[in-house]
């Protein structure tokens, strides 16, 4: 257009009267120009099988259409630059609707009764008879609650059952305007919460008027668009990082104003929302991708994106409104290049639907196969495990449920299984525990009498005390005097000196074994986390680090304060304290295997118990080894904490300086391998 | 005896009739040939070609068929056109030229009064048409059986000395076989993907016109793409074939082109009615010399810089016009096969088998970031691997194109580019000779996947002067599964035959090569430097040490070098500005080269994709684990979700056996003809006289005798035929 001057433009102003003129309709046969996303294991988006085709482009002569509608197989556009409503039936336009009152229409409602129109321009609601005629306008609320200055410009309508209208009123920060059909303001509903950071606190605290007033008003982020389902549940979506950072881009909201829904997955730009009847939503952002979720605020599907070449079917250039037909064909409306798009859903997809009402319905062994099929044609696909893992439970294959809830990351759906196959296993193999154990104490009492006469145990126990004699394992059994008598145990550290520093260091050895352990030994419903994702750098520096960081400090700090406590101290003292966590972590873990969410507490508490344990034992290190009062060593422990931070942000600052340092010298090597 | 007197005096009167109205069909095409001062330069029996000395323009016609086709495709109305669009369509040849300013001007013989010198050719003629002395070069237009021929010859082609003026591009007759508005009965052709077109009797919601470099455009000149959008998004198909076409009137009359010279600096252009112009054309151009963006400094400020020296290479285009029955996209098909194999670019297979190859991926290991270090995941053994094959084997897959990743010790994805070691996991190098071999006797082929061109970020196996460059000095990067580098094309090529060698000496007769044929880059890397020309030469000789090359959606410049095609296109772009895709690749290749569809283990909608699968003639493919295809989701693989051959043995043997059905009585034949019978219905024809019906739609469909089921298809021999 730019270089052909004035004719081409002519030109290009009679097609697009033409276009206006014909409506147009094509159908390009292809595969989708985008990837589809499903929800995986470990909280990871992970490709799916297309879930939607495009479909049929609809080209009715569109101009900047705000709002699409389907209601009863009829499509009704709010086509806001053309100051009309248009009413599709297929591919052909089924009616238009005109009125002097309609500025400009941006928000629509269908109910079989009326067409409910948002028309910003003209601040009005618009009520028109599906024949077209006018039937109301509803202007500003007149209600002294409603507020004389609050600004009444409606750009998006739903409309519930009972036939109260929701009206998003542009830029309304109070959230949803109720209204009756009479006009009246029944109130706000779903306003969104705002963030307050540690610093707006701090400012309101300490600032004057004069300077909160020069602040940016912490409000919250008006709602972009709105959708009412057949229950008369609220879906809201509100653009914006800030209620992104809420989780309030997507909500469902109960009648009660609540949060049903907490999605992991969504957009800070979604432009609208629908609601099918299975109650799976669907949410379109502004860039055209499309996120579909299940009606928990699952993410089934994601899919699509702006179009950043030429024109490509199915992908669009700036999305406005959607909406799905009982047969769950999408319609998203472009408002870019004014047209609209269809996604018909493929067989996966429709498996997908019915695998999904069926769950939500309960019938969970009747959608076994069906969900068997989808794991079947994508393994990653995590909600096909959870609805597996239900149809195990059904069927009262607990181990098998176990598995399946293990992969959905479901904990307490895998606590459930385990409890059942808990009592199972204790049903089945009781009697012969009990026996078993009886049994047990009966042999080792009966070998004990008989030792006691003809001691034939003697060389065996001689074997134990001679180990018990080498140093090494008598060092080790210190551990046991610190749990029973801590006061002696440093004293033999500290004055006796009877531990080297190689058995400290084999214990500290044994404490990173344990945080291995952790990871394999500990249930599952006690640590999730998957072993493929662990850094085992980082596992071991998250717990020496700090360690050997304390040993350092603490012995600078108490050498210059009249410690009297060498490093040699310090370092065997710190891992000895911690004696309660490396005898009972292990047994803890083991235990853990046996407990379902119910018997939570006695994990809990039991590491509770195991680290306050190590705390007090680490506070009497300090004042024995040390020889220290209580004040001292309460003065020291604080001192010694500040050196810690001293030399964190010391280490931070030389990392920082490396860093740039690494950077220029690669950059500068790449510089030259690029061109010698 | 009066009757049949009668009946002979009726027969004489009306072949008289019928002798004048051809007369007066073809008398005034004659004269409206010579009208505007045009020449006859060269006639054959079949054609007259006509030209005008002072622009260039020519007028070919067809005297059997009587149509008459204008350089200048039909006359616009007043404001249709601007000065320089108005001088393009007059003029035979258009260039677009660098000032000194640095900006691009589009000149036109007519427009810009080019100096042109014409001398007869025996068949055509041959000008030299110089712009303002700046710029001139010499085409030569010469008619042939079929058509005529344009060659632009590259030592012609040059500037004025101290000028600063560079020639960046030359359209070459850009109005030919254009048509006007929207009410034709007509189509563009264009080798998008496996082909679409692009209708001229109805109005276009697109706003942009249809524009790409064959074979892709260049990376080497800097230019990449929005990797968000690449994250999300499929990527567009690109140019397969250097040819193109227009349908004035289907069935009746239309043109071809194929660009025989100078292919891989060639742009396509597609136009329609209403986005710019009146007009629906599609213009070839040659690009000379490219502009790219340099990097000045970290903070992104660059320096618009214009390509030192030109690309190499002659010009060439061939045009065929088409008539009567050959007049649409089949007839295109043909036409370039028949160039192909006259040009011995490419062989009719002589094979007929009774049987249908499939080909089977085996992913044996993946490589994995583990606690320590990464780990190797075994997906599937050597072991697995003939158990695998034999059952499949057992149950009917006779004809098994076996293709093995993840071989080496680093897995599928972590093995270097020319990385040829087994992991001993899953079997050590003599295990799989031994394997091979009996393998071999079944008549299955094993093969390697290896890829030379890109070489994957913390791999290694490469060093600096063998990573490409971009002319503006930054790395050739990309990103697919995982970053990698763009490898030199010579490099490629050498490992290529590295690798063939050893692979030779374990018994397997071909390689599967992955980007190899694929977008042809320059590499301006000065330790290597190449140009766009010479990656497509290089590529097309390597030495393959005998091995067969199975390659991954190639395109055509190595088809001659190619034994089968893996992941053959089924799609075009799908730009709002295409009104349908069709099988036009698979029109070319069928009969030639035996084509295999993507990876069916994705299917959104596998009875339509099969039945697709039989309409194109394409093989089946599937990826293939012994272990759950979860294991791979830490992996560079995890894109194969799902794979594991418990869960798909059944529906590889049911879907194979589907399609050796359609596709056994096919074997070896080419496409004659694609007649859509219905909406959701199509028939393909065989020159061995089978035909295929394919009906997509549910309902069962009636007609031509026969009834093909609803989503199911047919196939009719010709012995059931007579």
């Amino acid at each position: 257009m730019r270089h052909f001057g004035k004719k081409a433009c002519r030109w290009i102003c009679l097609s697009v009267l033409l276009a206006l003129l014909l409506p147009a309709e094509m159908k390009v046969h292809g595969q989708a120009p985008y990837h589809t996303f499903t929800q995986g294991p470990n909280g990871y988006l992970v490709y799916t099988q297309d879930a939607y085709e495009p479909g049929t482009l609809l080209n009715p002569g569109l101009k900047s259409p705000e709002d699409l509608f389907y209601h009863d197989g009829k499509l009704y556009i709010a086509d806001t630059g053309n100051t009309r409503i248009l009413v599709m039936k297929g591919r052909e336009i089924a009616q238009e609707i005109r009125s002097e009152y309609l500025v400009s229409p941006s928000g629509l409602a269908v109910t079989d009764e009326y067409i409910y129109v948002a028309d910003y321009g003209a601040r009005e609601i618009l009520v028109f008879r599906h024949d077209g005629s006018l039937y109301k306008r509803i202007g500003k609320p007149q209600e002294k609650v409603f507020g004389e200055n609050s600004a009444f410009s409606p750009v998006k309508i739903g409309v519930d059952k009972r036939g109260n209208l929701y009206v998003v009123s542009e830029g309304s920060t109070s959230g949803v305007m109720q209204m009756s059909i009479e006009g009246s303001f029944l109130g706000y509903f779903g306003s969104n919460r705002t963030n307050t950071s540690l610093m707006m606190l701090l400012q309101r605290t300490f600032f004057t008027q004069e300077q909160l007033d020069k602040l940016f008003k912490n409000i919250p982020s008006s709602v972009a668009n709105i959708a009412v389902d057949e229950l008369g549940l609220m879906y809201t979506v509100t653009q914006g990082q800030n209620a992104a950072e809420q989780g309030q881009s997507i909500r469902k909201l109960s009648i009660a104003g609540a949060d049903l829904i907490a999605p992991g997955y969504y957009s800070d730009g979604f432009v609208d929302v629908a609601v099918d009847k299975n109650m799976n939503i669907y949410a379109v952002d502004s860039w055209g991708t499309i996120y579909e979720y299940d009606s928990y605020g699952n993410i089934i599907f994601a899919f699509g994106y702006a179009d950043t070449e030429m024109q490509r079917v199915g992908l669009v250039s700036s999305a406005s409104a959607i909406d799905v037909s009982k047969e769950g064909t999408l319609y998203v409306l472009d408002k870019g290049k004014g047209i609209i798009q269809e996604y018909e859903p493929t067989d996966f997809a429709v498996k997908v639907h019915l695998g999904l009402s069926d769950y939500m319905d309960g019938k969970y062994a009747e959608a076994e196969e069906n969900w068997r099929e989808i794991n079947r044609a994508n393994t990653a696909f995590l909600f096909s495990y959870e609805a597996l893992a239900k149809a195990s439970f059904k069927r009262q294959d607990y181990t098998e449920a176990m598995d399946y809830y293990r992969v959905a990351g479901n904990v307490s759906g895998y606590s459930q299984a385990y409890w059942y196959a808990r009592n199972e296993w204790i049903e089945k193999n009781l009697t012969w525990v009990i026996f078993a154990l009886i049994a047990l104490w009966a042999v080792i009492r009966l070998i004990r009498t008989l030792n006691g006469k003809k001691h034939f145990l003697a060389p065996v126990e001689k074997l134990g005390k001679r180990i018990g004699e080498i140093p090494f394992v008598q060092q080790v059994k210190v551990m046991k005097l610190m749990l029973r008598n801590p006061f002696d145990g440093y004293y033999t550290i500290h004055h006796e000196e009877k531990v080297s520093t190689l058995t400290a260091t084999v214990l500290y050895l044994w404490l990173i074994v344990l945080q291995i352990t952790d990871l394999y030994v500990t249930s599952y419903l006690f640590n999730q986390t998957d072993i493929a994702y662990v850094n085992l750098g980082a596992v071991i520096g998250r717990i020496l680090l700090p360690l050997l960081l304390f040993v350092v400090c603490n012995f600078l700090v108490s050498t210059i304060s009249g410690g009297e406590g060498k490093f040699r101290h310090v370092y065997c003292g710190t891992i000895y304290a911690l004696s309660p966590y490396l005898l009972l972590m292990l047994p803890l873990q083991i235990i853990s295997n046996a407990l379902t969410e119910n018997e939570r507490f006695f994990y809990e508490f039991g590491c509770l118990v195991i680290i306050g344990w190590c705390v007090i034992l680490l506070y009497l290190m300090v004042q024995e080894v040390h020889v220290y009062s209580v004040s001292e060593t309460i003065k020291n422990i604080c001192v010694t904490a500040i050196t810690m931070l001293l030399f964190l942000l010391a280490a931070f600052t030389l990392y920082l300086l490396g860093q740039q340092l690494w950077q220029f010298i690669v950059s500068i090597y790449k510089e030259v391998a690029l061109r010698v | 005896m009066c009757k049949k007197k009668a009946w002979c005096r009726v027969a004489a009167v009306l072949g008289t009739l019928m002798a004048c109205v051809a007369l007066a069909l073809t008398a005034p095409a004659e004269a409206h040939a010579r009208e505007d001062g045009y020449e006859l330069a060269a006639e054959n029996d079949r054609l007259e070609l006509y030209y005008q000395p002072s622009s260039l323009a020519i007028r070919i016609r067809d005297k059997a068929a009587g149509y008459v086709y204008d350089s200048m495709g039909p006359a616009p109305q007043e404001g249709d056109l601007n000065a320089t669009y108005s001088g393009m369509r007059e003029s035979g040849f258009s260039v677009e030229c660098r000032l000194e300013n640095g900006n691009v001007r589009t000149w036109t013989i007519t427009e810009n009064g080019a100096e042109v010198k014409t001398e007869r050719l025996a068949d055509g003629f041959k000008s030299r048409i110089s712009f303002s002395g700046e710029v001139s070069f010499d085409v030569q237009v010469t008619l042939t059986e079929t058509g005529f021929s344009v060659l632009i010859p590259e030592e012609s082609i040059g500037e004025a000395e101290g000028s600063a003026v560079r020639l960046q591009s030359i359209y070459v007759y850009p109005f030919l076989g254009s048509s006007y508005g929207y009410e034709n009965n007509g189509y563009l052709f264009v080798p998008d993907g496996c082909g679409a077109l692009i209708s001229t009797g109805q109005k276009t919601i697109a706003t942009e016109n249809y524009e790409k470099q064959i074979y892709g455009s260049d990376p080497g000149m800097g230019v990449f793409k929005n990797i968000v959008a690449q994250g999300m998004l499929k990527d567009a198909e690109e140019i397969y074939m250097p040819v193109f076409g227009s349908i004035l009137e289907e069935r009746k009359q239309g043109i071809a082109g194929i660009v025989t010279e100078g292919d891989e600096y060639c742009k396509l252009s597609a136009q329609v009615s209403g986005i710019r112009t009146p007009y629906n054309l599609i213009q070839p151009k040659f690009i000379l010399r490219e502009t790219y963006q340099m990097k000045l400094n970290q903070s992104g400020s660059s320096l618009t810089s214009n390509q030192e020296e030109k690309n190499p290479g002659s010009f060439g285009i061939t045009y065929v016009l088409l008539s009567g029955e050959e007049a649409d996209y089949v007839g295109i098909a043909k036409t370039y096969r028949q160039w192909l194999l006259d040009s011995g670019k490419l062989e009719r297979s002589q094979e007929s088998k009774d049987t249908v190859p499939v080909k089977l991926e085996v992913i044996l290991s993946e490589q994995e970031d583990g606690l320590i270090g990464s780990k190797t995941v075994v997906m599937t053994t050597l072991e697995q691997t003939h158990d695998i094959l034999q059952e499949l084997y057992d149950a009917g897959l006779s004809d098994m194109n076996v293709v093995l990743r993840g071989y080496s010790e680093n897995g599928a994805s972590g093995a270097a580019p020319s990385d040829f070691s087994f992991g001993g996991k899953t079997g050590s190098r003599s295990q799989w000779k031994k394997e091979i071999d009996r393998l071999a006797e079944l008549g299955i082929d094993v093969s390697l996947y290896a890829d030379f061109t890109r070489g994957y970020e913390g791999i290694g196996g490469y060093g600096n002067s063998q990573q490409a460059q971009a002319i503006n000095r930054t790395m050739l990067q990309s990103f697919e599964n995982g970053r990698f580098s763009w490898l030199s094309p010579s490099y490629a090529a050498k490992s290529l035959n590295r690798f063939a060698k050893k692979a030779s000496d374990l018994g397997m007769t071909s390689l599967s090569v992955d980007a190899f044929g694929g977008v042809p880059y320059s590499n301006w890397n000065r330790k290597a430097v190449s140009t766009r020309a010479d990656a497509v030469r290089l590529w097309q000789e390597a030495d393959s040490a005998g091995m067969g090359l199975n390659l991954y959606a190639p395109f055509a410049y190595i088809w001659e070098r190619c034994d089968a095609i893996y992941d053959m296109p089924s799609g075009s772009s799908n730009y709002y500005i295409f009104t349908e895709t069709v099988p036009f690749m698979q029109i070319v290749l069928k009969g030639c080269i035996p084509y295999y569809s993507e990876g069916w283990n994705f299917h959104a909608n596998a009875k339509l994709d099969l039945l697709q699968c039989v309409e194109y003639g394409a093989y089946p493919s599937w990826y293939l684990t012994f272990e759950d295809s979860v294991e791979l989701i830490d992996t560079a693989s995890s894109w194969i979700y799902s794979s594991q051959y418990s869960v798909w043995k059944d529906s590889v043997i049911r879907e194979y056996g589907e399609i050796k059905e359609a596709l056994k009585s096919v074997s070896g034949a080419c496409i004659l003809d694609r007649v859509p019978l219905a909406e959701d219905v199509v028939r393909v024809d065989y020159d061995n006289g089978v035909s295929i019906y394919v009906n997509y739609g549910r309902a069962d469909w009636t007609g031509d005798d026969v009834t093909v089921g609803g989503e199911g298809y047919l196939v009719r021999t010709a012995a059931a035929d007579r």
